[in-house]
């Protein structure tokens, strides 16, 4: 005869079997519950891609450009600097002023032709490109402010061999060389057509004025299409691979002068990033090629003023 | 002496050692006895409710409709497998140590919002949580809040009841200024998922994206997402046993 406590584990045991039938028992029914038609088969075959694979998709992006409700203007500089030579001390072969347009995100590459002849701060009239050699960047950014009324806010400045490696770390740049340049001094040697630039060639291209009547006018614009043709290189690397904006930006650091920061550098690269290029336009000042005692050089238009005004409350210029 | 006997002959033991008197002055066994009998069936009921309720759990975790539980099963936060960590500096040393702890919050920033992205069952259902905004920069929160389903699951938000996580990887490049100090993170991941469908598919899901990030007092956060790419492959039993070979990876080429 069973004592009570025989009786007691009995049950017990009963309900421990009955809840291990039930959980097992739902497990069987889950499994075969998954075994359907589209469903992963239990057992041995194991799961792998359908042929059907579904298109990989293109997330939300978002880039952090620089937003302001003032237009941002910087000042770049092409020193004539060889190798050894200080950059901000030699003449500058290269001045445009970029205005950027933070709310729209337009932005406008103004050129002025080297040789423009102007009003220097303190040193009376000569060309602009000696507004380098006389007072360094500076005297550059306070000569191109007085012309235009517009308060620089940075500038930037690199040489021949900074812009060589800067566009070296771009790889290829691609520019429509749109007539013959085969010029001894700069070394450019372009027929028409798209071209695919290295740095060197890079710097021929945007050295070269013998190839052209107006000689420095159609060089400064040029300038402003390898600019140009820098910012299509560097967003397609960008949007390909963001992480390599960090050994371009490297390379830049290394091969400017600049009164921007490390941080606005960056994002000065997100936003450039971000800019449709549809949305940048390139253009020099309204210009002629004229004679100053025994010096060739060029006459700002009076017209001039409307781009500096324009500019000055938009940051940008639209294209005429 | 009726009572003890009676005990006895219900299978339970006798105290010799209680005095007669004190075990007079008990309740009599006879009436524990029956009490205890009334109420056996409401403790086995008592069991069987709870045991029913355990089974009714657990068929409902292993379908993968959590979501009708009125608790959240406790889950394992996610972390990232961190990777290499490379600096790109603008002097010729760079503080391995500051590298390192910028590495580090980049992981646990990024670790927590693919823990909302992705893992957590509301992201499953109807949208990522609230809280998965707090990893990214002031400018970057009102995109981000923008986007919301899009930085995770996309548009199979409210298909999945479960998800697991296969794999991961983190590699955070990080910009080091001429101060020595860290100026801004990329970080690239790869994130593996298996997730089952209410239908009932298995889908494998391969992210691959990139993340901008800014210091913040001292944390990292998410300050841009430029580049994010998302894989969904469904899937399908091999057409060949498990251990015939190793050619599927091909297949799905």
């Amino acid at each position: 005869m069973r004592t009570r406590s025989e009786a007691r584990v009995t049950r017990l045991a009963a309900l421990f079997l009955s809840f291990l039938v039930l959980a097992v028992g739902t497990l069987v029914l889950v499994r075969a519950g998954s075994g359907r038609a589209d469903s992963p088969t239990p057992g041995p075959s194991v799961l792998v891609p359908s042929p059907l694979t579904i298109e990989p998709v293109q997330g939300a992006t978002f880039v952090p450009a620089l937003e302001g409700k003032r237009p941002l203007y910087v000042l770049v500089l092409g020193s004539d600097a060889r190798p050894g030579q200080g950059m901000d001390k030699e003449r500058a072969d290269s001045i445009h002023l970029v205005g950027i347009n933070l709310t729209t995100h337009r932005a406008t590459i103004l050129g002025f032709p080297r040789d423009s002849w102007v009003q220097i701060p303190g040193h009376g009239m000569d060309k602009i490109n000696a507004s380098l050699s006389d007072g360094g960047p500076q005297l550059t950014v306070k000569t191109v402010e007085s012309i235009t009324g517009i308060h620089i806010d940075f500038y930037a400045i690199t040489s021949f061999v900074g812009l060589k490696n800067l566009i070296d770390s771009l790889g290829r740049v691609t520019v429509d060389v749109t007539q013959p340049m085969h010029d001894q001094y700069s070394g450019a040697n372009f027929n028409p057509g798209v071209q695919h630039m290295n740095g060197f060639q890079a710097l021929a291209y945007a050295r070269d004025r013998h190839s052209f009547l107006n000689g420095d006018l159609t060089r400064s614009k040029n300038q402003g299409i390898l600019m140009l043709a820098a910012l299509t290189r560097f967003q397609h690397l960008f949007w390909q691979d963001p992480v390599s904006l960090l050994p371009i930006l490297s390379t830049t650091w290394h091969n400017i002068g600049t009164s921007l920061s490390v941080p606005l550098i960056y994002r000065l690269a997100l936003t450039a990033a971000d800019v449709k290029l549809s949305n940048v336009n390139n253009l020099v000042v309204p210009a002629t090629t004229g004679m100053e005692g025994a010096q060739s050089v060029v006459f700002i238009s009076p017209s001039a003023k409307a781009f500096y005004a324009q500019m000055k409350r938009t940051g940008t210029i639209k294209s005429h | 002496m009726g009572p003890p006997e009676r005990v006895a002959e219900e299978g339970l033991t006798t105290r010799p050692d209680v005095p007669p008197a004190q075990a007079e002055s008990e309740i009599p066994i006879a009436s524990r006895t029956t009490r205890m009998r009334k109420r056996r069936p409401w403790w086995a009921v008592g069991v069987a409710v709870v045991l029913i309720g355990a089974v009714a759990v657990l068929a409902i975790v292993l379908t993968g409709h959590r979501q009708v539980l009125p608790f959240t099963p406790k889950r394992q936060p996610f972390t990232f497998t961190l990777g290499k960590t490379y600096p790109v500096s603008l002097r010729a040393k760079h503080p391995d140590a500051a590298v390192a702890a910028v590495a580090a919050s980049v992981q646990s920033t990024l670790s927590d919002m693919y823990d909302g992205l992705f893992l957590d069952p509301h992201a499953w259902s109807t949208a990522p949580p609230s809280d998965v905004y707090d990893h990214f920069t002031d400018t970057a929160k009102p995109h981000a809040e923008k986007a919301g389903a899009g930085l995770g699951l996309g548009t199979l938000t409210g298909t999945i009841s479960t998800l697991s996580v296969d794999s991961s990887n983190l590699t955070v490049h990080v910009l080091v200024g001429p101060n020595s100090k860290p100026a801004a993170a990329i970080a690239t991941v790869e994130f593996i998922a298996t997730a089952k469908t209410k239908s009932g598919s298995t889908l494998r899901i391969d992210r691959k994206a990139q993340y901008l990030l800014d210091d913040v007092g001292g944390t990292w956060l998410v300050s841009g997402y430029p580049w994010t790419r998302t894989t969904v492959d469904k899937m399908v039993p091999s057409p060949v046993p498990a251990g015939a070979g190793s050619g599927q990876t091909g297949s799905s080429s």
